[in-house]
């Protein structure tokens, strides 16, 4: 072995996605936190305050996490502020000695403003993408602009699916090689078959997603009464709320389906188990989907997934475990009688099983962990370097963007002015002694 | 004469009371009119004299210092009966010739303006109220010295001494001090640390040194020496030594 030993790297998670807020986004970064606990480096989160939830908090396994009190000003985003976020940002890189810095999602600001002064300071900076945007809108458009200047310097991109990577380089510019694909995962611990599969004639299917345009649920109203049609054994069970629920029930008036398909309204995640073991089949209908946990959540509880075939949900399941259809309601309609044929060739723990070696948090860390070192071997780059880069990003908006790298550049050095790095003190790692644990066992 | 010797006695006894339990109070002042010279003879042996050499040995034995803050652990008394820490404000110059330099500047620039540019006279009037308020909004009220008293069997003195020779005192009750906690505040600009004390029945903490936020090396020992007299053990579980 002639490589180095393996360093521990000191990250810093930033995103306004996180903790007591729930997705997909808020999952990936406390999971793949706690597993890069696990092996050894230190992990600190910088999120937006939450309610009353402002300060400092420790989580699992001494996670630290910066509730920063700035508000959310949209969809759980701060206003981007620019310059507005450095001095904190400064203060906590320097006090906990960060070595790389981890954004996570396109549409967080206090990421992009993250890792943007970040690049200033000289530190390494890693993104995370976990959606897919389109080219053609407005809000498209604009976003795919933010993101080309904001990745512009990034040393390393991780995006969460080979179509998710596609989509990434092709908005914002970067070079693919420095793109690393690293799937979600699932933790199969708390997604496991039931004992017993619900038996009878009847099949069950089950859809849990949020009911909005991109989900799918216009589809939703037309493949149901097809298959209710089709299938007289067939019943829906669907969880999850949105404005598109109003079209559901209308769909359950006309059709007089009152028996026969279930609205539960929003699913709390702790209830979400409990509702997949109560079917056969899941099904989700999504318009746009870089990679879909809900299918993992599903496949681990032993169901067979009915999806339709866009964006990176074709990487996510071996072909026996999934049918693909076309976005179209004719299409879904005949994937779902062709899963119900396969029903019965379906063993739940089997799949489980499989589930549990494809997808583990671990694996996801470790392979972070490499990104995090190809990071770290990175050279640096002067201002000027940079500069260079940002200069190629348009004929307008590369000057632009430099301006205001160089407006942060300046900036930051008024910040060393006012407040020298000697003056910030860092902070002590947080170690839990024996007498801790001996404490906790006499309490308990 | 002897008669007036007398009389002198209960008032000496009286003031070596209150010193002994309210050391913030003593000062050069109340000593000098407590006990005359010509009285010393008068006074007797044993606690007494013990108590007044005590008082008179400004013995200090701890101290850090930063570029901003020094930290004085004061043990002119025994640490059983008083312990007084003391945290003390290193003036900075640089702000202080900034701030004064920069207001001079702002009414030299008027006053140029109003005689040689024949501007109206209101201007050198407003730019004298805007040096007045750049100087109390950048130099604030100065603080010099927080310090924190501790007396086991009584309580807890948190005192702050302004450059202006003002003091402000806050005592909080022995029984009354849950515990003595170290927190690390965030603000939308900057972090920072904090000590303070849970109090019973009150839904706030008190802050020590709430102006002068000292840095946490020496937040530390102020910490210890609060969680001994408050008999509350030093949860070391949270942070390595």
């Amino acid at each position: 072995m002639g490589d180095s030993p393996p360093q521990k790297h000191r990250i810093l998670m930033v995103s306004d996605f996180y903790y007591p807020n729930f997705g997909g986004v808020e999952n990936h970064a406390y999971y793949l936190s706690q597993c890069l606990l696990k092996l050894g480096h230190k992990v600190v989160v910088v999120t937006h305050a939450y309610g009353n939830r402002s300060g400092v908090r420790y989580m699992t396994g001494s996670l630290k996490v910066y509730y920063v009190p700035w508000r959310p000003f949209c969809n759980q985003s701060t206003f981007p502020t620019l310059y507005g976020i450095l001095p904190i940002i400064r203060t906590i890189l320097i006090r906990e000695r960060i070595t790389v810095v981890h954004g996570h999602q396109t549409f967080s600001t206090l990421c992009h403003d993250a890792l943007l002064h970040a690049r200033i300071m000289g530190y390494k900076v890693v993104f995370t993408d976990h959606s897919l945007h389109g080219f053609g809108d407005v809000g498209s458009i604009h976003m795919n602009k933010v993101m080309q200047f904001t990745l512009a310097d990034v040393s390393q991109a991780i995006c969460v699916s080979h179509t998710s990577k596609e989509n990434t380089v092709l908005r914002s510019g970067l070079a693919p090689e420095k793109v690393f694909v690293i799937p979600n995962a699932v933790d199969t611990a708390m997604f496991k078959p039931a004992l017993e599969r619900p038996g009878g004639l009847e099949i069950v299917v089950v859809v849990i997603s949020r009911l909005v345009y991109r989900k799918g649920a216009d589809l939703l109203v037309e493949v149901i009464p097809e298959v209710c049609r089709l299938h007289p054994n067939v019943r829906f069970i669907i969880g999850g709320d949105g404005p598109k629920r109003v079209r559901l029930e209308e769909m359950r008036e006309k059709h007089s389906l009152f028996d026969r398909v279930e609205l539960l309204g929003a699913v709390p995640h702790a209830q979400v188990r409990s509702v997949l073991i109560s079917g056969h089949i899941f099904l989700t209908c999504s318009l746009t989907e870089a990679f879909c946990m809900a299918i993992l959540e599903a496949a681990s509880c032993g169901l067979l997934t009915v999806s339709t075939r866009v964006g990176g949900v074709p990487e996510v399941l071996p072909d026996d475990m999934i049918v693909l259809a076309e976005p179209d309601p004719g299409d879904i309609v005949q994937a779902i009688q062709k899963a119900i044929y396969m029903l019965p060739e379906i063993d739940p723990q089997v799949m489980h099983n499989r589930m549990r070696e494809l997808y583990n948090w671990r694996d996801v860390a470790k392979r972070t962990e490499i990104v995090y070192d190809r990071a770290s071997k990175c050279p640096n780059q002067s201002l000027l370097e940079s500069l260079s880069r940002y200069l190629s990003c348009g004929a307008w908006a590369g000057k632009l963007f430099s301006l205001v790298m160089i407006l942060g550049f300046l900036f930051w050095h008024l910040l060393e002015l006012w407040q020298p790095a000697d003056d910030i003190e860092e902070v002590p790692d947080v170690i839990f002694s024996h007498n801790c644990d001996e404490e906790m066992l006499q309490k308990s | 004469m002897k008669g007036g010797r007398l009389w002198w006695r209960p008032r000496l006894q009286w003031h070596v009371y209150m010193m002994e339990f309210w050391p913030s109070a003593v000062d050069n002042t109340v000593w000098g009119l407590a006990v005359p010279r010509g009285c010393l003879e008068l006074i007797t042996m044993g606690a007494s004299i013990r108590k007044m050499m005590l008082f008179f040995s400004r013995m200090v034995i701890f101290s850090i210092s930063n570029a901003r803050y020094t930290y004085v652990h004061d043990q002119k008394y025994p640490s059983e009966d008083v312990d007084i820490h003391h945290v003390v404000s290193r003036r900075s110059n640089a702000k202080y010739l900034f701030v004064h330099a920069s207001a001079l500047l702002v009414l030299a620039c008027a006053l140029y303006l109003y005689v040689l540019k024949e501007k109206a006279i209101s201007l050198v009037y407003y730019s004298l109220l805007f040096d007045i308020f750049l100087v109390n909004l950048l130099l604030g009220k100065p603080v010099k010295k927080e310090s924190v008293v501790i007396m086991p069997a009584f309580g807890v003195q948190l005192e702050t001494h302004y450059v202006s020779g003002k003091v402000i005192r806050y005592f909080v009750p022995i029984d009354k001090i849950l515990k003595p906690v170290l927190i690390e505040c965030v603000t939308p600009v900057t972090c920072y640390w904090t000590l303070s004390l849970i109090i019973r029945g009150e839904s706030e903490m008190v802050l020590v040194f709430k102006n002068l936020r000292p840095p946490v090396k020496m937040l530390a020992y102020v910490w210890k020496a609060l969680c001994a007299a408050t008999d509350s053990k030093e949860e070391t579980c949270t942070h390595a030594e």
